[in-house]
């Protein structure tokens, strides 16, 4: 088996499932934490990650289908495209910009359609965003959870925001705006969280 | 000539002296943790007190000339930063020496990247005030980027207040890390929002359980979750920066489990890592020095223009070595 991305949390291995192309995304045991911990977290987040993909199929977010969960392991289809993380990287060396716009009123829209059914990404920065065939799939649910916190849907904002040039920033606000039906107070709460003095004067991403 | 550093931003008044990137002294006095926790004013009036003492104890110690003076600019308890300012004030007009205002999480972090000789580390700082997780980029400007970092509060001021609440003697995380030993774990709230994270749903839920369970099961299980989940950020930033090197920095680094917690991890992804010495990683003033050396290649700052910042951020600081 091919390891193609290894995370923090998880290993990523190309699989083929009846002749279909998946992947595996397995989480693997932690030899630095105490194992009953390690076992708690491994099998109640490979859970909480396929409940929460069940929960937004069909509700018109792109997103890998789920094809069969074991304890420790989620399989799924597999996307082939680039992370927009990457497209971003690349264009600093080559500013093409408008490549890169096309797709931020419609990354809105799908965290839009998220948080309106109350599912927060958890890490929804573009690492976790693959353009595929002209499409955004949104990716990894593995920090994801239900909840109808204003502060939480803030904080998925606030991770594109640090990722993000102003201009990409807006247009993707854009598109959030169309379909989260209170991002006006989810906004506000934003400016709230980034007075918070600590954070005031932190830098932005340079890593995504 | 030698540099001069003077840290007062918490507990410690420490004094350092330092030639060449070579420390020649590193004298410290530390207020006695009472039940109480640090009282601001008391704090202060206890450095004002020793500071005399320990600035001559490390320059003797040197016995070499010295042209400059660095101090803690902040982050750190306004109050206890005042005095170390005022001292290097002082000691800057009465010897006609340069002066300095050094960040303290940028000496911490300094002091453990020039021991290990490592050139681009990963950094985990952990102290009672922070706990973030840095590294070195250079857009928009050279800085040390915070990747992540705490919600709330620090981790070792989370164990303090755990301790004070357990009734620990010291009331600090060493005790914590005593109680802990032979205990079992009990599943506790474990908060990480990818590189970031939150300490005070573990404390209450910790507090709480005071009298009710084994004081050793709570202990392992607070200790053992909060440092599971600097781990994982850690390992999540390593993965993402590909950092070669990693290196733990603050009061709390001395931990040797989350030491060796974070050797595994070093281990699993062949990652350079060698804790330095606890004397180094416990606030000191040969830190405050280093950098403020370090300074010397840049401008030069009058003492009206040198002050304290409570908040001082470092990643608002522009590298220039």
């Amino acid at each position: 088996m091919k390891v193609v991305n290894e995370g923090a949390e998880a290993k990523i291995y190309r699989e083929k499932l009846l002749d279909a192309n998946a992947i595996a995304k397995t989480r693997e045991r932690k030899r630095y934490r105490n194992e009953k911990l390690d076992l708690y977290l491994r099998e109640h987040r490979t859970k909480n990650e396929a409940k929460i993909m069940l929960y937004l199929e069909g509700k018109g977010i792109p997103l890998p289908k789920l094809l069969l969960v074991g304890k420790y392991t989620i399989f799924m289809d597999y996307i082939k495209g680039i992370r927009l993380s990457n497209m971003l990287k690349e264009m600093e060396n080559r500013p093409n910009q408008e490549n890169v716009e096309k797709y931020m009123e419609e990354t809105g829209r799908y965290l839009g359609i998220m948080h309106n059914c109350n599912a927060i990404h958890g890490d929804f920065t573009p690492a976790n965003l693959i353009i595929s065939l002209g499409k955004v799939y949104v990716i990894d649910f593995g920090l994801s959870f239900i909840s109808n916190s204003i502060e939480d849907k803030a904080i998925d904002l606030l991770l594109m925001k640090r990722a993000l040039s102003k201009k990409l920033y807006l247009l993707f606000i854009d598109g959030y705006k169309k379909t989260e039906n209170e991002s006006g107070i989810i906004i506000e709460k934003l400016k709230e969280i980034e007075m918070r003095g600590r954070y005031q004067t932190r830098t932005l991403s340079a890593a995504n | 000539m030698a540099v001069l550093g003077i840290e007062s931003s918490a507990h410690t008044f420490g004094v350092g002296v330092v030639e060449n990137g070579k420390i020649l002294s590193n004298k410290k006095i530390m207020f006695p943790i009472s039940d109480k926790g640090l009282i601001p004013s008391k704090v202060a009036d206890f450095h004002a007190i020793n500071a005399n003492k320990v600035i001559k104890e490390a320059i003797e110690e040197a016995s070499v000339d010295i042209d400059s003076v660095g101090y803690t600019k902040g982050p750190g308890i306004g109050s206890c930063l005042n005095v170390g300012q005022l001292a290097a004030k002082t000691i800057s007009s009465k010897y006609n020496l340069d002066i300095f205002p050094v960040n303290h999480a940028l000496a911490h972090i300094e002091i453990a990247r020039r021991i290990n000789k490592f050139s681009d580390p990963l950094v985990l700082y952990v102290s009672g005030g922070n706990s973030q997780i840095l590294s070195m980029v250079e857009k928009p400007f050279k800085h040390y980027h915070v990747f992540g970092e705490t919600f709330d509060i620090g981790v070792g001021n989370m164990l303090d207040i755990f301790a004070r609440a357990a009734k620990l003697n010291p009331a600090w995380g060493s005790s914590v890390a005593k109680a802990a030993i032979g205990g079992a774990y009990i599943n506790m709230p474990y908060t990480v929002k990818g590189m970031d994270f939150t300490f005070t749903g573990l404390l209450t839920n910790a507090i709480t359980l005071i009298g009710s369970e084994p004081m050793k099961n709570i202990a392992y299980s607070l200790q053992e979750t909060a440092f599971a989940m600097l781990c994982e950020a850690t390992e999540r930033a390593l993965m993402l920066t590909k950092k070669r090197e990693l290196i733990i920095c603050g009061g709390a680094a001395q931990s040797s489990r989350l030491k060796e917690m974070l050797i595994a991890i070093s281990k699993e992804h062949s990652i350079k890592f060698r804790p330095i010495p606890d004397e180094y990683n416990a606030d000191n003033g040969a830190m405050v020095a280093l950098v403020a050396e370090e300074m010397k290649n840049g401008r030069r700052y009058s003492i009206e223009e040198c002050g304290i910042n409570q908040r001082y951020r470092v990643d608002s600081i522009k590298i220039t070595w």
